[in-house]
Order: structure tokens, then sequence, then C-alpha cells
């Protein structure tokens, strides 16, 4: 593969020398809607935030650099970046406004729409800026004007920027800034659970791909020489934008470029042969059929689809299992080890009580899920939490771990009251939760998922997927590192959602039924691989409905009915506590006599 | 500051508010019942304006009469997209099925684009620049004809939806989607009528501005947006919400180009769109969607 | 006795979870039969196979002699099988009495107040409250609601869905005494419930599923005494 791009890199860079200078036209097109679309994929594809409206960064960057060029002599080649740095600003407010008020989908598609629209019509109507008019670049041919008579000069300057965008994805990529902009794509909330700062992360791509957009507005201007508020901020180009690295495969690196390489060639002969005698629409109509076509029969577009033709031929050659990460480093010997805690001393010392709640209630419009529970997990305790169906656990569980917010009560973890924090706090403070449903990133590998956990504590990359293989041969899904989540039994999926959560070293687990869907010869081997975690140090608090697990596992047992405590105590004071037979079975069984 | 101006802004606003809620309702009784947003929704509305125009320009038939035929064919093309291209990104995740839509859109505009070229047309009307007035302001007689049909259509609509049997199941796939099928409502068979209809919506709309409004193929993508900015703020799925706020958004639009620029008037209703968006994206009547 | 609906070796799930294997189970003509067990057992599951609101994935369902498995699930309801769901599933912002109507099947107009009256009669709450919108009425209300909309299709055979859930117990008495009377009335009826001692008053016979499994089968007495209920739910 990395002799592949050389190839591609040396073919193209030598080009110029023997193309004619239209063929050199339609090549800068390439280079540089490849770079927008690779800017647009920063935050379109890799961080999933479908971001209709990029064109107005474009058009910002653009505008700036002129009116500083026009007015103030400044070079564009400092006001490419005072444009960069505006698009930038313009996008973390924008992203900052969306991302916090949870818009979501379609919500978020239309604030960057009116948003793009805004602009524009302002900037239409700002005669200072050259109004609806727009604005005129008097050519003069100086360098340091970003001005070049030979077209060959813009062509490496494309090629630069393209290449530029796409060394930033490629570093993006391997840091963990990328592992969680797709964690986050992938499942936003069970990333939070993780400890990732959901917020911050899709804030920071798009801080990075309106930046790059901008540049990219300076490019556009100094090539056209002319600025218009309708083509600079309008939807046009936006669409322009996002089509190519949607075919070409958002969220992958080549993607966007392969995108480029398709459209804008088809773009450019459909305006040629078809553009006379008013059919230029005929290429939009193309870019329509394409884009249907890819929804419906290749949804990850063409690069993805591309790799696993290749994938698959050279296996045929090659034996061993597929990487879904090319150019892997060399693995770390990966020690069974029962340590997972992080070095001693690089903690505070933990207190015997480590969670307290009081009072902790939630309602939900009529019904009263929690009402006023009062629990408590000792250091070193595995803590059962049980009831009939609707008594209120998982909703504990999620006012525990931040995901809900309580109406009354305080919950107290180390002497730290967790009322308020949002989830990835939460997780960063050592309380860390699996899900009901278990939820694995689909797309990542069995490695990659535990990955994201353990980036919580180790932050590089390299040491924290060699972490993640101690805990992924922990959970034994060491023979399964590599393969898909999405394709794995559900045991393995609960093993997975174990492991995530074990990566980041919590203090306290808690645990949300992992038991539900399991057979009897499953069930074994997961209750002893809890008894394993909780022997390595870590306390826990579980909810289950399979009653040997609970009984088999737990130090202590609180049974909550409708959400209230109505018994707590050991499995032996529970399993025939007449509440708690009556609130499962009904009294008839509470006079039966125990078996 | 001319107070007759605003109230001509005002009425004028109010009469051109009737064909954005018939537009408006459309759209949000597609959304209501399939949570699929018609980002194509504008461009079909184009699409019922040229065919308005074919039929006065070739047929001689009067877009205050054709507009029955505009809504049947835009009607069969709406069945025909929900059943051919829609049903099969149904549970697929949102983005997908925007960008489906916007397929959809980039087609059916460019189509217009290729078939009738980029120039702006409009419908001779047969009311002619005929108007009335009413002390000092004055009202088009085109415009009241609108007005009066568009929000007739959607009192229809209304009836259809409240007092038959069809009308009633399609409420309740849109009221629980799990329900309805409990029930043995065939539900596919739901979304395909409701997409039909609220397409037939924009195809009636369509017809009834073609003599008022001057169009183009890019009108649809304004068209659009302002569809979004009607729904959103008046409650996503909600008919009485899509309704106000159609004649909500216009009467401000319209206020818009009294006090300001003409050229500014969309900035009014897309910074409303912001505000809304963040503070109730569940519009003035519409329910916390999940 | 003629078996009305039969189950042979059915298998179902969700994705790769393959919640229910292997179940065969029958309900003849007239009977009230329990399906029990805890939760994640595969209950639901099943009444979801057999109302085609999920697919099967292997063995047989047949109803009346007529093999069930694969039809969509307006079909089923139009054979004359209907389904009241685990939380009720109504049509919140629609009035009961629509509530009602909607339950009714689309060839059956002219019975349809016959019908609304059988069960207004049954549960003359609903009567009281014919206007009010569905999602405004208490949970008990809104499960005579769910039973009375599953009623007015005049099945064969009625499908319940753990009618207890969340419900005080006064409340699941009446609906129980009332579905007791439905039953009398020569109702066939299927119903999943976690609360054991309510399933098995109403019914005469029963099965118990563990982990997607028929563990146990017998009449009313004899799960009644046996030890393996309170094994199965309390894990001892």
């Amino acid at each position: 593969m990395r002799w592949a791009v050389v190839a591609a890199l040396a073919v193209l860079l030598a080009l110029p020398a023997v193309l004619s200078s239209y063929a050199v036209t339609i090549f800068i097109l390439i280079f540089f809607y490849g770079f927008l679309g690779q800017a647009w994929n920063i935050v379109g594809g890799y961080a999933g935030q479908l971001s209709a409206g990029h064109a107005a960064f474009v058009g910002v960057g653009g505008y700036t650099a002129a009116m500083l060029s026009i007015e103030a002599g400044l070079t564009p080649w400092v006001g490419m970046f005072v444009g960069a740095a505006l698009a930038a600003l313009l996008g973390a407010i924008i992203g900052y406004l969306g991302f916090r008020f949870g818009l979501r989908g379609f919500y978020f598609v239309l604030l960057t729409v009116a948003f793009a629209e805004i602009c524009r019509i302002a900037v239409s109507n700002i005669d200072a800026i050259g109004g609806a008019l727009g604005l005129y670049i008097t050519f003069t041919g100086d360098p340091r004007q970003f001005q070049f008579r030979d077209g060959r000069v813009y062509y490496y300057i494309a090629l630069a920027l393209m290449l530029a965008a796409t060394a930033t994805a490629w570093a993006i990529e391997r840091q963990r800034f990328g592992i969680y902009l797709a964690a986050i794509r992938e499942d936003e909330a069970a990333a939070e659970a993780l400890g990732v700062n959901a917020l911050k992360y899709k804030m920071l791509a798009m801080v990075v791909s309106t930046f790059l957009t901008g540049l990219g507005g300076t490019f556009y201007a100094f090539y056209l020489f002319s600025l218009q508020p309708n083509t600079l901020f309008g939807i046009p180009l936006s669409v322009e934008i996002i089509i190519r690295p949607i075919v070409g495969g958002a969220g992958t690196l080549l993607g966007p470029i392969l995108g480029s390489f398709i459209l804008t060639p088809l773009a450019e002969l459909s305006r040629l042969y078809l553009g006379q005698g008013g059919l230029h629409g005929a290429h939009l109509i193309a870019y329509g059929v394409l884009l249907i076509g890819v929804v419906l029969f290749l949804p990850e577009g063409a690069y993805p689809r591309l790799r696993r033709v290749l994938q698959r031929s050279r296996l045929a050659s090659v034996s061993g299992h597929p990487r879904s990460e090319p150019g892997d480093e060399r693995s770390h010997p990966a020690p069974v080890s029962g340590h997972l805690r992080s070095e001693p001393g690089s903690r505070p010392p933990l207190q015997k009580t480590l969670l307290v709640v009081r009072g902790l209630s939630k309602r939900f419009g009529g019904l009263q899920a929690v009402a006023g529970l009062d629990l408590a997990v000792e250091h070193g305790e595995m803590l059962g939490l049980i009831g009939p169906n609707g008594a209120g656990k998982t909703t504990v569980f999620n006012l525990l771990s931040g995901f809900l917010t309580p109406d009354a009560g305080d919950v107290s973890f180390r002497d730290r009251s967790l009322v308020g924090l949002p989830p990835h706090a939460i997780c960063r403070l050592g309380l860390a939760r699996t899900f009901q449903l278990v939820r694995p990133f689909p797309r990542m590998s069995v490695l990659e998922n535990v990955r994201v956990g353990a980036l919580a504590r180790h932050p590089q990359a390299l040491e924290a997927r060699a972490r993640a293989r101690d805990v992924v041969e922990r959970v034994g899904l060491g023979a399964r590192e590599h393969v898909t989540a999405g394709t794995l039994t559900l045991a393995e999926r609960k093993r997975l959602e174990l492991g995530r959560a074990l990566a980041t070293e919590p203090t306290l687990l808690l645990l949300d039924e992992v038991m539900a869907g399991l057979n009897p010869t499953e069930i074994e081997p997961i209750i002893r691989l809890i008894r394993g975690i909780h022997a390595s140090g870590v306390s826990i608090l579980l909810i289950e409905h399979n009653m040997r697990a609970v009984m088999a596992l737990s130090h202590r047992i609180v049974v909550l009915s409708f959400g209230e405590k109505i018994a707590e105590g050991t499995p032996a004071d529970i399993a025939n506590h007449p509440k708690v037979v009556e609130a499962y079975l009904g009294d008839e069984y509470v006079r039966a006599a125990p078996a | 500051m001319d107070l007759t101006l605003v109230l001509q802004g005002l009425l004028s606003g109010l009469l051109f508010g009737g064909v954005y809620s018939l537009m408006a309702v459309g759209l949000t009784l597609i959304f209501g019942v399939m949570r699929v947003v018609n980002f194509a929704h504008g461009d079909m509305m184009v699409w019922g304006m040229y065919l308005s125009y074919l039929l006065a320009t070739r047929a001689g038939i009067d877009p205050y009469l054709s507009f029955v035929v505009c809504a049947a064919a835009l009607f069969a093309l709406g069945l025909l997209v929900q059943r051919g291209l829609v049903d099969r990104v149904i549970d697929a995740p949102h983005e997908m099925q925007i960008l489906l839509m916007l397929g959809v859109a980039l087609v059916l505009e460019n189509l217009a684009l290729v078939a009738f070229g980029p120039e702006p047309t409009r419908v001779r009307s047969p009311l002619g620049a005929a108007t009335l007035w009413l002390g000092p302001v004055f009202v088009d007689i085109a415009r009241l004809v609108t007005f009066v049909v568009a929000v007739l259509l959607t009192a229809a609509l209304s009836l259809f939806l409240y007092r038959t049997d069809l009308g009633r199941t399609i409420r309740a796939a849109a009221d629980n989607t799990y329900g309805a099928l409990v029930v043995g409502i065939d539900v596919r068979r739901v979304y395909a009528v409701a997409f039909g209809v609220g397409a037939a919506c924009v195809g009636a709309a369509g017809a009834l501005v073609s003599s008022i409004l001057p169009f183009q193929p890019p009108t649809g993508l304004s068209l659009s947006v302002t569809s979004f900015n009607i729904v959103i703020i008046g409650g996503m799925g909600s008919l009485l919400g899509a309704f106000i706020g159609g004649l909500l958004v216009s009467v401000a639009e319209s206020l818009g180009a009294v006090f300001l620029k003409p050229s500014l008037k969309e900035l009014v209703s897309f910074s409303l769109l912001i505000v809304i968006l963040l503070f109730r994206p569940a519009g003035l009547f519409g329910k916390r969607t999940s | 006795m003629s078996a009305l609906l039969r189950l042979d070796g059915l298998e179902a799930g969700y994705g790769d979870l393959t919640a229910v294997s292997g179940v065969s189970l029958e309900v003849r003509r007239g009977e009230a039969v329990a399906l029990i067990g805890a939760n994640g057992a595969g209950k639901t599951t099943t009444l979801r196979a057999i109302s085609g609101l999920l697919p099967v994935r292997a063995g047989r369902i047949e109803f009346e002699g007529a093999r069930l498995d694969g039809l969509a699930s307006a079909r089923i309801v139009a054979r004359g099988i209907t389904h009241v769901p685990e939380g009720r599933q109504l049509f919140p912002t629609m009035t009961v009495r629509d509530n009602l109507e909607l339950g009714g099947r689309a060839a059956d107009r002219r019975h349809r107040d016959d019908a609304l009256e059988l069960v207004f009669t049954l549960f003359p709450r609903l009567h009281e409250r014919e206007r009010q919108l569905a999602g405004t009425l208490s949970g008990g209300e809104q499960q005579m609601c769910a039973i009375g909309r599953g009623l007015m299709a005049r099945p064969r055979l009625l499908l319940l869905d753990e009618p207890s859930l969340g419900l005080a117990p006064v409340t699941v008495k009446l609906i129980f005494d009332t579905l007791q009377r439905v039953n009398g009335d020569g109702m066939t009826m299927m119903l999943v419930e976690q609360n054991v001692p309510r399933a098995l008053q109403l019914s005469h016979r029963g099965y118990v599923l563990e982990n997607g499994r028929i563990l146990l089968e017998g009449t009313r007495e004899s799960l009644r005494a046996s030890p393996h209920v309170k094994q199965a739910y309390l894990g001892l």
C-alpha cells in the first residue's frame, strides 16, 4: 500500500511537465476539491457531524484575505491564515451552539445551512465588501500577492494543500483525537461512559476542519480573481464540498481524494460537452443520481468497498487474519497480568466506603422511578442490586454514572459529589459502567474498542493499545482481538463490554445485567471473570436478574421494588426474605416452604 | 414609520402565508408519519409550478383549475419516491436519509434546469393585475384567491385526516408506529400515502403561486429551507403548528422587507430558525422528539 | 380437543441473539395458557413471533390448521389473532374511542358498534373516558384500553404480554377478573406474565420458559406445586 501511495505521488509531481494547460486546470480542481473535501471529512466523516454549510467558511477565509489585500495591502500569504483563523472562530461558535444544545442529525444540518445562508445574505448586503456584485482582484501576476502567471504553480499549491489536509487527517487518525472521534461517531453515549468528552472533541474537529476550509477560501479567491457571495457562500458549493468525500468514503483517509478523482472530471466533462445550450445542470443530475446510488448500495463510499476487494484478493495469497489497522505498529509482548491498576502511589489511598448514596430520587412525569434511595458500597465489596422489572435499577445506574440528573439526593464517590458531573468526568474519577443492552462500537475491532477505554488513562495511542491488549487477554478475547465487534456473539460482546470498562481502570465498576441473554454454559465463565476482576482490586456494584449469579457473587444485596429499597442484607438473608419473595412471585410463594 | 406600509406588509404577508402553510403542512405530514425529512420538498413544489406553466401555455388551463392536476401528478411522484427509494432507508441512520433526499433534490432541480432552462418564468395570471382597495391598503386579487384556495385545501386535508378512516390510520401510524403494526395496520402503505399526500400539497401550492411568484429551478432550494424553517418553528409533526407557522413566517418575512432591505428578509426567518433550533427544537406546538 | 394454535420448534431472535430456540407448545380452543419465566427468558419474543412482529427463523406456527409463520402482521390480525403488547402501545394523542376503533379490523365495519358495546360493558371506566386522550389515562386504564383494543377485532385468539406490568395490585385484580370473564365467554388466550400467581389463577395450563427454551409444562395445579418454578425465578 505504501509503495502505491509513493508511486502515485511521484506521478502527480511529474505530471505538469507533460500535461496540457487545460488538463492542468482539471487537476487543480481535483486537488482543490479534494482538499476541501478532506477538510470537511475531519468533522463530517471522522466526527460524523453532517455539516451542509461548509461553503461559509470558504467564503469567510476568501473574503478576509481578499479584503486585507485590497484595503490594507496585506500579502495573501499572511492574509490566508488570518482568514483561516476567522473561519475557525466562526466554526467554533457554530459548533459550540450546535453541540452544546444537543443538535443532532437533521437539526444540525439545518443549523449549518441557516448559518451559511445568513452569511451569504449578510455579505451580499454589505456594500463595503462588494455587496451582491462581489469583489474583484486585479491581476498582477506578483507571487508575493499569491498570483502566478504559470498555472502549474497553482497546481503544486493545490496539491500541497490536499496533501497537507490529508496529512492532518492522517495524524488525527493515529492519535487519541481521531480514535475518540471514531468512538463518538459510532456511539456517543458509550464513548462518554468511557471518559470521552464528546463536546470538546467535536468542537476540536470543527475548529480544525473550518480552519483548513478557510485556507481554501484564499486559494479560491486568488485563483479565480473574483468572489461572489452567492457562489462562495452558497449551497451549491457546500454540495460540491461534501459530495466527494461521501461518494469516496466519509471517515476514511483516501475517500475524499478518490471521490474527487471520480467526480471532478465527471463534472468537467459534462460541463464541457453538455454545457452548451443551457444544459449546464447535467453534471448535477449525475451528482444526484450518484448520491442516491451511494446511499442505497454503497453507504460507506467507494474507497472502503475497494479496500475490501483488494484485501480479499491479497488474503488469497497471504495467510493470517485481516487487520483492521493498515500499517500496524509492532505488537508489544503482552503478559497476562492481573494488574490492571496503575502504579501504586499514583492515586490517593482509598477510603473504606467508596460510594455513598443518600436520598436519591428521580421522577419521570407521573412516575416516581427512584424514591429516596440510600445505599453504600464499601471498598473491596461486591454489592448486588436486584428487584422485579421496572423497579428502577437501571435508572439508579444512570443517575450514578451521570446520564441522568437526580431530582433530589446526593451521590458521593470517594468523598466527592458526583451530582451534575457529565459521564466522562465520572469515568475519569474512577467509576465505570457497562450497559444493559451492550453497545460495542460496531465497526471497530475488539482491540480498538478496548483501546478507547484505555485512552482514558494512557493518552498515547501506542501505550493505550498495549494496555488494551492486556485487558483483551484478561477478558478472554485474546484470540478474537482483531475481529470486528459487530460480528461477535452475544457472550463475546458481554466480555468486550466488560473489557472496555475495565480498561478505564476503575475503582468501582457498575455492571448492568451482564448475564441477560446468556445460556447456563456461558454464565459460569462470566461469573469467574467477574470474580477475577474483583480480586484484582475493583469494587463492583451489579444489577442482575439471574439469581444464581447474584447469590454467587454478592457479599451484600439491596432489593428495590417500585423505586424503593425494600430489603438489604447478605444473600442468605435475602433469599428467604418474605418481602423479596412477595415482590417477585406474590404472596403465595411466600407461604410455600422454602426448598 | 409609515403605518400604511406596515399594514400593507402585514396583509401581503398574511395572504402569501396561505401557500407557505400548505407547503409546510405537506412537509410536516411526511415527517410526522415517517420521521423522514423531505429535502426535496421545495424542488417538488417547483415542479408543481412548471407543470402548471405547461398546462397554462400548452393547454390553456388556468392555474386556479390546474392545481388539481398538479396535486395528482405530484402525489404520484411522491408515491414513487417513497416506494422506490425512501422505503429502503427507513431504518437507516438519519444521515443516510438526508443524503438520499438531497440526491433526489439535486436530480429534480437539475432536470427542471435541463428541461426548462435557467431563466425565471411566471404564468400569466388569469386574474390579471386586478387589485382591491381596502382603505389605505390594497389586495392583489390573485393573491387573495391563492390564499383562499390554499386555506381551503389545508382545511380539506385536515378533514381527511380527522374524519376519514384512512386519515385516522395515518394519524395512528404517526402517533405510534409499533402500535400501528400491532393492530394490523399496513404501515408501508400508510407511509406511501403520507408521502404522496405531502407531495400533493406542494404540487397544489406550486400551481397556486405560479402566477404570483417568478420561479426558476434554484427556487426549489430556498423553498425547501423556508419549509424547514416553518415546520421547525411550528413544531415538527404538528399540523396546526405548520399552518400557524406558515402565516407567521410569511408575515415576518414581509415585515422584514418593510423595515429592512427586501434582500434581507430571509435573514429574519433564518435568525428566527436558529433561535428556535437552539432553545426549542420541538417548535411552538411540537412534542419533544427523542 | 383440537389445538387452535401450535408452535413447533420455534426459533426467533434479534440480530445475532437467538432469544428462543426449539419452542413447541399448543393452545386449545377455549383455554387460557400462561407463558411464564424470568426476565429475558424469551416470552415476549415468542408472542411477537406469533403475531408476525418478529421474523421466524426456524420452526412452524400453525393457527386453525394453517401456517402462520412468514405472514405480515396485518394478515395475522386478519386471520383472527390480536396482540395486546407489553407496555400497551396505545396511540397517546388519540381518544380512547379512536384507539378502540383502530383495533377493529377493516372488514368488520358493521360490527364495530357491537364490538364497542362489548368493550364498554367489560370496562365501564373506558366508556366514561371515551373522549379522553389515551396518553392521559392512568396505567390501569391504559391497560384496559389496550385489552379493549385487542378485543375490538373479535379475535379467536388473544395474546397478552405482561398485562400486570407496572400496575398496583388492586388494578391487577380488576384486570384479571375481567380477563377471567372474557375467557369464560369463550375467548382463547395466551398470556405472558411475570406475576406467576395471577397468571396461574387465570390459566388452565402453563409453560415455563428459561433462556429461550421450555423448561417445564403442566396444569395449573402441577405448576403451583412445582419447586422448579421458584427455582427458575429465584435461582435457588
